[in-house]
């Protein structure tokens, strides 16, 4: 199963995410981490992967968790063409069938912890 | 009567639209972005030419490319730089594939949805798969080449004045030139589509005006061209009048006085026997004749224009072979550069005064946006009559509005769906 860690690692607190899949990825080089700074990326990387995963810093969680859909902002009506971000394209991507199901594990918005880490990893 | 749309916003700003009807007449039509200054060109101003074109492209994340390459372009006429015919190859095909990218998501997820009766393009997935999943694989191919030919996405890092700091590989061009080919399909089933829907029967004179040339289409350079008169970039400011309006933020671009449209419904009005072979055998067979003076066919237009993008683009990856060369070198002289290209949603002008240190002294950017937007309001004040004859609902009238706000693939067009009526009845 794919994961894609989301994030921009010029910008500390949107970071976390990305650091995060460096250093997974260096201790399993098998696990299938993708970064991803767009929701064109995203859209690149995704092939017949029925069921994908998503890692990215949640502002106001305290520890790593599963992030259930109803939780995210609703993005489904987009206003302009700048509009299209990854909730979007997740959004649609379900709604057409390409994707089945999304699993979002949410990272706290604060520097990386070995907990943090050693979390992320048991819920891969 | 008094009609605000209180919320119509720029791409990434905010705008409002206020209606005045006495006695079924339209008095007074006013388009007004409220949304900050952008500042861009107080921005550059001081800055050395060499960081200008990224800085300006931050325009807009979706023509991008549009702003960065006429940056350059501006920037090399005024240092007088004659760059390559690989760097114009490959400079045309970024604009392309940028073209095709901002016309294919505005298509289907924005203007798609309107004529199909549908709210957002989220609504419509489920029964139009089909159309979704081509606009994703369309979105995708534009995508792959801006980042083989620009080096990422959004926002190009590999064109710079005098050439390409990096070049794509052969075998990157070839294995383009395959994936290309494989979406043939997918952009004729487009034109078929945005060709045969039922646009709302309206026309109205106006000026078209677009970049043309004797022996192709171009979007980089040539004349601007309205209807047959030559009119010469260098010397926009001599026929394009930019005047401050109280109740806008954004300037009224008027030409000669009058108002004009630009975009794919102009550049095919004024450039479609220039188009490639198999673009106009699907415009031929279409419902739509062209020209047209119906602002609603700009749809229809993007959607030709994408086969002769796609054409374009073969035609290019075919012949292209790269050869290893370095961006002209950057010698410094004070000038005065003008450019004026074609970008996804119009004709777009950048104009820089450069002093011998080689720093911006001044600089001006119009828009396409900003040119269509008087266009935009008489269009409003014409067709607004017909719609309150029809049709007493607020919902509706807004709702109508919106579709020919949108109709024109403004940066403000898609934010209508935000727009919030205010009606004032007296």
């Amino acid at each position: 199963m794919k994961y894609f860690c989301l994030g921009n690692e010029f910008v500390q607190e949107d970071s976390y995410a990305i650091k995060l899949c460096r250093i997974i990825k260096k201790q399993n080089p098998n696990l299938e981490l993708i970064e991803c700074q767009s929701s064109d990326e995203f859209l690149q990387n995704i092939n017949d992967d029925k069921i994908i995963g998503i890692i990215d810093v949640v502002r106001g969680i305290k520890e790593v968790r599963i992030v259930r859909n109803h939780e995210l902002k609703k993005s489904s009506n987009i206003i302009n063409s700048h509009d299209f971000d990854i909730n979007f394209f997740m959004n649609i991507l379900k709604e057409i069938g390409i994707i089945k199901k999304i699993k979002i594990i949410g990272i706290p918005q604060q520097e990386l912890q070995d907990t943090t880490i050693e979390k992320v990893k048991s819920l891969i | 009567m008094n009609i605000s749309i209180e919320h119509i916003a720029k791409v990434e700003g905010h705008g409002k639209l206020y209606v005045d009807v006495v006695k079924g007449k339209v008095e007074c039509v006013q388009m007004s972005i409220f949304e900050g200054a952008r500042y861009f060109e107080g921005l550059v101003k001081d800055r050395h030419i060499s960081e200008v074109p990224s800085v300006v492209s931050r325009i807009c994340g979706i023509c991008s490319q549009s702003h960065l390459l006429c940056s350059q372009l501006a920037i090399e006429n005024a240092m007088n730089i004659k760059v390559t015919k690989q760097t114009q190859t490959l400079r045309e095909l970024l604009m392309l594939a940028s073209l095709m990218q901002s016309h294919v998501l505005h298509l289907y997820f924005l203007a798609l949805p309107d004529y199909l009766g549908y709210d957002s393009a989220m609504s419509m997935a489920k029964k139009y798969k089909k159309e979704v999943s081509r606009a994703l694989k369309l979105k995708r191919l534009a995508n792959d080449i801006v980042q083989t030919v620009g080096g990422r996405e959004i926002h190009s890092l590999t064109p710079v004045i005098g050439g390409f700091a990096k070049l794509p590989t052969q075998s990157e061009i070839n294995e383009l030139l395959k994936k290309v080919k494989e979406h043939k399909k997918d952009f004729e089933e487009t034109a078929k589509l945005f060709g045969k829907l039922k646009y709302p029967d309206y026309k109205r004179e106006t000026q078209y005006l677009a970049i043309g040339n004797k022996d192709k289409v171009d979007y980089l350079k040539g004349n601007l061209f309205c209807g047959k008169k030559k009119l010469t970039p260098k010397k926009y400011a001599n026929f394009i009048s930019e005047d401050v309006v109280k109740y806008s933020n954004t300037k009224c671009v008027t030409l000669k006085d009058n108002e004009m449209m630009v975009g794919a419904l102009a550049r095919i009005n004024n450039n479609r026997k220039l188009m490639t072979r198999n673009s106009k055998i699907i415009m031929n067979k279409s419902n739509i004749k062209f020209p047209s003076n119906n602002p609603y066919h700009n749809n229809a237009a993007q959607g030709f224009e994408l086969i002769d993008f796609y054409d374009r683009a073969v035609n290019i990856l075919k012949d292209l072979s790269i050869k290893d060369e370095k961006p002209k070198d950057l010698k410094t002289v004070p000038g005065r550069g003008v450019s004026v290209v074609e970008a996804p949603r119009g004709t777009l002008i950048h104009e820089y005064e450069i002093n011998k240190y080689g720093k911006i002294k001044k600089a001006n950017i119009i828009a396409p946006t900003t040119i269509n937007m008087k266009n935009i309001e008489e269009d409003i004040k014409s067709i607004l009559p017909e719609m309150i004859k029809k049709t007493k609902s607020k919902t509706k009238i807004r709702d109508e509005i919106e579709k020919l706000i949108r109709a024109y693939d403004p940066c403000i067009s898609c934010s209508t769906h935000f727009l919030e009526l205010i009606w004032n009845e007296k």
